[in-house]
């Protein structure tokens, strides 16, 4: 099976809720800044207890927040 | 560049500096033919166990100074200064792909001080090539580790 590439929506829900910062948001799941600014450039993929804490925290599920790359483009 | 990458680098240069200057310590006092080569493994013994604090002690220095200079540089360019202790999932996963690369390339050192002995060197010969292996694996692993910083895992 071909390698997934997995891209997300975090910065996008960042914006939608009040604007967040990456340092709140790091604060708030409990990793550091970096974590998250790299999550958002698509260089780390969290585990899934990140992804359940990063959904709790923006009130969506899983795959709202992260999806694969070919099925965003097909969305679209 | 990141606060990990930074002390990254601060490991490298620590690493170098710290070795360089114990070695050329040790070499002008003992080993430019001063030595008694009677007893090697008790001379290597004692210059290793003697290397091992010196060189905890230096690294706490040296990165307390590191700590220090990041707090001022963030200070200066206007920055709140951010809690850097913070160790995640992220973090320990390139710490773990980095002791994995540091552990094979000690023990390709470790086969390499092996083979210095098969072929009949001198017995220096094997304690100076696992001293190089393990700055080398050092060097390494942490340049490794500023690579998964910057291009991911």
């Amino acid at each position: 099976m071909k390698k997934l590439v997995i891209n997300n929506n975090v910065r996008k829900l960042r914006f939608l809720n009040d604007e967040i910062t990456q340092k709140d948001l790091a604060v708030k799941v409990g990793v550091s800044r970096q974590t998250i600014v790299a999550i958002e450039k698509g260089q780390y993929s969290p585990t899934l207890e990140l992804c359940f804490k990063l959904a709790i925290i923006f009130d969506k599920t899983i795959d709202e927040i992260f999806y694969i790359e070919s099925d965003e483009k097909e969305n679209k | 560049m990141s606060y990990q990458e930074s002390k990254s680098l601060t490991n490298i240069f620590s690493s170098i500096i710290i070795t360089g200057i114990y070695t050329l310590i040790v070499y002008q006092r003992y080993l430019n033919g001063n030595v008694d080569t009677t007893d090697i493994f008790r001379f290597w013994a004692i210059v290793i166990l003697i290397f091992i604090p010196i060189s905890i002690v230096a690294r706490i220095i040296i990165m307390i100074i590191f700590s220090i200079g990041t707090a001022i540089v963030q200070t200066a360019q206007g920055e709140e200064a951010e809690v850097m202790d913070v160790i995640d999932e992220r973090d320990k996963l390139i710490e773990l792909k980095a002791t994995k690369i540091s552990l094979i390339i000690f023990s390709l050192g470790f086969i390499l001080a092996l083979v210095t002995q098969v072929i009949n060197m001198n017995n220096h010969v094997f304690f100076i090539t696992l001293i190089g292996a393990g700055v080398i694996t050092e060097i390494v692993s942490e340049l490794f580790t500023i690579i998964y910083y910057r291009k991911g895992v």
